[in-house]
């Protein structure tokens, strides 16, 4: 047995992106991004998503100031970058947020047909916590549930245009700077408590 | 342990693929995500679906409990769990409660599943309007236009027929108010379970190359007609010649003298009720 931690840690963050995925609002702690060899112009967690879901089989765009994070990416997970409306992973990293609504609006939605095809959207923020800004309803939710980004309002307005017609649309994952992670996947309602 | 093989058989890039598909198909309940399916040492048809699952979420921490027709030792599910054993090391368990995964064929488990487990089904044919329409295709077609009315008439073929629903297993199921899906055949009797479930349910179609999902707390109803509500099989007069239960899903055993017992089918539980049962005795 090759007992080999990357393959762990990918399980791990895998099963972690997964709880969060299927319970909308559950911030999931990726410790793993702790131990990893980190030379990268994104988070840690960002970077584990990235070894965790793309390779060949699969395009990424990134907004990022970093002009060379493209050609990390690449090099790391042989995924080839590609213009946002093609591509199915899409990375944004933090200051690069007043980006957001326009990303969101020409990423990738699928088809009625093959609506698996919408993007997965990553989004990098200071911190995710579970503070009542927004109240979350839908499937993988109990009753509500309570999620908070410091990001100004716009992109729920973008998203909601985007996931207008299910089971078109986007699904979103927030990064954030102390490894945790959380997830709306397009068929998540979101309101904005005052 | 096998070390020849790489931790839970695949390689990391088969295990990317399939992590990708099961992410789609949670985000959008119910759908059918394609995937390439890979070959496995298990043919076709014989639970290649679940197994793939399976060995893409499990890790070194996780419990395994697998079960076909409700029992932990037939050999669909031996052969299974020895073959996941063989190449991850983990534990395994025949306890319910104490799985954090559960592979299973046919059924599931009587005890409640939680939020911390998984439940994953093997399914043999993953599409519901396949014996009403054969083109892939138009099936896909028919998914994204929401045209259901195969499926309501093919029930209703029955009830023209036998005057009833007469679906034994695999009876379709709507999710989210949106995608029809099948259960995979799990009986009537266990419809119901899934239906505001605490667990995540991955299903898996090896041969037919589709996994689709039902995250927990999502609303799953089986289609009916208002003046022929679904009805689960019923039980409620029979208890287990084993450990006593009623109340559960029960194999019927007719014995050489042609008198009829009764046994909870899901083996486990009732080997957990007949424990029960000698120390409240003792």
């Amino acid at each position: 047995m090759k007992d080999n931690i990357l393959i762990m840690s990918m399980q791990k963050v895998f099963r972690k992106l997964l709880k969060s995925m299927s319970q909308p609002g559950v911030i999931s702690c990726v410790g793993e991004a702790e131990n990893i060899d980190y030379n990268f112009n994104c988070l840690p967690v960002s970077m584990l998503l990235m070894s965790a879901l793309l390779d060949a089989e699969v395009k990424f765009y990134v907004e990022s100031n970093e002009n060379d994070l493209k050609e990390q990416i690449s090099r790391l997970t042989y995924s080839t970058y590609e213009k946002i409306s093609e591509a199915d992973y899409i990375f944004v990293c933090m200051d690069n947020h007043e980006q957001l609504r326009r990303i969101i609006s020409e990423a990738k939605r699928g088809t009625l047909s093959d609506p698996h095809e919408g993007a997965t959207i990553i989004i990098e923020v200071e911190n995710i916590s579970s503070d009542e800004t927004l109240i979350l309803t839908g499937p993988g939710i109990k009753e509500k549930a309570y999620l908070s980004v410091p990001l100004s309002s716009s992109w729920i307005e973008a998203r909601n245009d985007a996931n207008k017609e299910f089971p078109m649309g986007v699904d979103i994952i927030f990064a954030d700077r102390n490894n945790n992670m959380a997830a709306l996947p397009r068929t998540t309602k979101i309101e904005r408590r005052n | 342990m096998h070390d020849k093989y790489n931790f839970a058989f695949f390689d990391e890039g088969s295990k990317k693929e399939i992590r990708r598909t099961i992410l789609k198909a949670v985000a959008i309940p119910g759908y059918q995500v394609p995937f390439a399916s890979r070959e496995m040492p298990v043919a076709r048809g014989w639970g290649t679906g679940g197994l793939q699952i399976t060995l893409v979420c499990i890790g070194q921490d996780d419990i395994l409990k697998v079960i076909d027709q409700g029992s932990d030792e037939s050999v669909n599910a031996v052969s299974i769990k020895k073959f996941i054993k063989a190449t991850t090391g983990i534990k395994e368990t025949i306890d319910t409660e104490e799985a954090t995964i559960i592979q299973s064929r046919h059924r599931i488990p009587e005890e409640k599943l939680r939020e911390d487990q998984i439940l994953v089904l093997q399914v043999p044919t993953p599409e519901p309007l396949r014996n009403f329409e054969p083109s892939e295709a138009r099936t896909k077609e028919l998914h994204a236009n929401q045209d259901y009315t195969g499926a309501w008439l093919m029930l209703f073929e029955q009830i023209m027929k036998y005057g009833n629903i007469s679906t034994g297993a695999d009876h379709t199921v709507r999710v989210n108010d949106r995608y029809i899906a099948v259960p995979s055949p799990i009986p009537k009797f266990d419809n119901p379970k899934m239906d505001n479930s605490q667990c995540l349910i991955l299903l898996g179609a090896g041969r037919e190359k589709k996994i689709h999902a039902i995250p927990p707390y999502t609303k799953v109803k089986s289609i009916d007609f208002e003046d022929m509500p679904f009805k689960v099989e019923d039980f409620s007069d029979k208890v287990c010649h084993e450990c006593g239960s009623s109340g559960v899903f029960m194999d019927e055993i007719i014995n050489r003298d042609g008198s009829t017992i009764y046994k909870c089918n899901d083996t486990s539980f009732c080997l957990k009720q007949k424990e029960r049962g000698r120390l409240n005795e003792r």
